[in-house]
């Protein structure tokens, strides 16, 4: 059975079938390709920093290592707060009926939106559909798969449908007359990057 | 930091500071109490890889891996890979000995290709000459986020007294009237915003805050409509 998503307004359970949205599939895509001399398309590899290795896929893998230089198995790694103490596991939130909140358009704007879901009813709670037809905004957690933090996840619906964004939480500082942005000659190279949507 | 030249509803422009909203901090994977490194590292030779061991041992060298590791590298394998550069290989895998050709595919909904053609230079349209000029064109905050999604968010701050100035009234003017405002680029002050050279074009749409003295301004970026494909787009 497919997994839903699951919300809970006053109490009453709301169950939607959800399909991910992305621009490629509104608008499509422009992308680069690179060809060799035979007007194929080439291979990408990696040349290591001192140029004596040509890596290619399938070469490298990742892992974590000790001080030491132990190499550390990925099952003993867990997720840890800002203090270095272990945090619980979150579990996956779909088909779990989750708690709505109503909030005003600011707690959705300031967040970084990484994915968006089109939903379908299978039960719809009629007050929620009425909220939502009004313009109404719910946050509630959302987890696709179980890790160590829930992303936020926004119920609204639109002329087209109905829509759940999910988000990473951020929180913008608050600008003062004393407090001037200041010049950085370090980072600029970093914020350019930030700046490459093309990547998205 | 970035700078950003833009102009206010009078047509006033300026240039401030563009900073980076940095989502809230999330667990990082570790072990209590261990200070661990994440490195990537050599795992195969290119003598270990697939098609290179059919060559040398044929199509059921599975049993062959397991008598003799013919596929570990003990002089390679286990390496740290520290920076590198990206480098192009021909389809065969070989060195190219000449610069490759780069092509731009439009690639339509469905995922066929419309079109193949040379990569077409983009050039910003906001600049130090030329800012992001507040169009007039407001919107409520509400139907905004129901309407478009945003894509990336840039938190704007004053550089001096006379910006804070120029910033917090734009701020508070939008935070008064629950809107957002539309942010146009190039001469005409009418196009999507493109920022950075050869970079995608996005709707520019600016958010305010105030709280007293202090104030939010944040320029949201949106590249995608909360909308469905074309076949599908059908009220729920």
């Amino acid at each position: 059975m497919a997994r839903q998503i699951n919300v809970i307004k006053d109490g009453t359970e709301s169950i939607f079938d959800f399909k991910k949205v992305d621009r490629a599939k509104l608008y499509g895509k422009r992308k680069r390709v690179v060809l060799d001399e035979d007007g194929e398309n080439c291979v990408k590899a990696e040349l290591s920093e001192d140029g004596s290795s040509i890596i290619r896929s399938g070469m490298t893998m990742q892992a974590y290592f000790g001080p030491d230089g132990e190499w550390v198995e990925s099952k003993r790694i867990v997720g840890l707060d800002e203090e270095g103490n272990p945090v619980e596991k979150v579990p996956s939130t779909l088909g779990v009926g989750q708690e709505l909140e109503e909030v005003e358009p600011g707690a959705l704007s300031q967040n970084q939106t990484i994915a968006v879901y089109h939903l379908s009813p299978v039960e719809f709670d009629e007050a929620l559909k009425k909220k939502l037809d009004e313009g109404s905004i719910f946050r509630f957690s959302f987890n696709y798969r179980a890790d160590y933090s829930a992303e936020v996840g926004f119920l609204l619906s639109n002329a087209v449908g109905i829509f759940v964004l999910v988000t990473k939480a951020a929180t913008p500082e608050w600008c003062q007359l004393k407090s001037v942005a200041v010049e950085s000659f370090t980072d600029d190279s970093e914020i350019d990057d930030d700046l490459d949507f093309e990547m998205f | 930091m970035r700078k950003l030249h833009i102009t206010n509803e009078k047509q006033r422009d300026a240039t401030v500071g563009m900073l980076t909203l940095k989502p809230d901090p999330t667990p990082h994977m570790g072990l209590p109490g261990a200070e661990l490194d994440y490195r990537r590292y050599i795992a195969a030779a290119e003598s270990g890889l697939h098609d290179s061991l059919v060559k040398a041992l044929g199509e059921e060298y599975g049993q062959a891996l397991v008598d003799g590791d013919p596929e570990i590298d003990m002089e390679y394998v286990g390496r740290r890979i520290g920076r590198s550069d990206r480098i192009y290989l021909s389809h065969g895998g070989k060195v190219l000995h000449h610069a490759p050709e780069v092509v731009e595919l439009i690639i339509n909904p469905d995922g066929s290709e419309r079109e193949r053609r040379a990569p077409k230079e983009v050039l910003a349209n906001v600049t130090e000459e030329i800012p992001a000029r507040w169009t007039g064109k407001r919107i409520k905050k509400r139907d905004v986020v129901r309407r478009f999604v945003l894509t990336r968010t840039v938190p704007l701050q004053h550089v001096d007294g006379l910006t804070y100035d120029f910033l917090y009234g734009m701020a508070k003017d939008l935070h008064d009237s629950d809107e957002m405002m539309l942010m146009g680029g190039g001469e005409s002050g009418k196009q999507p915003l493109i920022l950075i050279p050869n970079g995608s074009p996005y709707r520019g749409l600016l958010e305010g805050r105030v709280d007293g003295e202090r104030y939010i301004l944040l320029l949201h970026l949106s590249n995608m409509e909360l909308k469905l494909p074309a076949e599908g787009e059908k009220k729920a």
